[in-house]
């Protein structure tokens, strides 16, 4: 998937809550319970469907951490694929809707 | 100047309740 189309959303099977810059995340379609670090939580965040991972590296992450643009686009995209293994987050190389909470 | 926060590698960790 070309890395300037990479398009994420939070799936409706989940519920989640931040707490002291972390976030939580039940998954109800598998009772799996995910804690996400601060850069993952702000990458998650801003998952809404119609923000490009890129633009959400570019003003999420470099804005407020100190890493290079490269780096932290590499381990971004690393992050959602493996979160979409798991079913958090909902990836496409086209915008996506957001999903109705069930 | 922004002083910009100690980056880590976006991680996750789970358990199956």
């Amino acid at each position: 998937m070309p890395e300037d189309c990479i398009y994420i959303a939070r799936s409706s099977a989940i519920a989640a809550r931040a707490l002291a810059g972390e976030m939580m995340v039940m998954n109800s379609a598998d009772s799996t319970f995910f804690t996400l670090n601060e850069v993952a939580t702000a990458i998650f965040q801003a998952a809404d469907g119609h923000t490009p991972l890129r633009e959400i590296v570019r003003d999420r992450i470099c804005e407020q951490f100190d890493v290079d643009s490269e780096q932290a686009q590499a381990d971004a995209e690393q992050f959602v694929a493996e979160l979409s293994s798991h079913g958090i987050l909902l990836v496409s190389n086209q915008p996506l809707a957001p999903e109705a909470p069930r | 100047s922004k002083e910009k926060k100690l980056y880590q590698k976006p991680a996750f960790r789970y358990e199956r309740v």
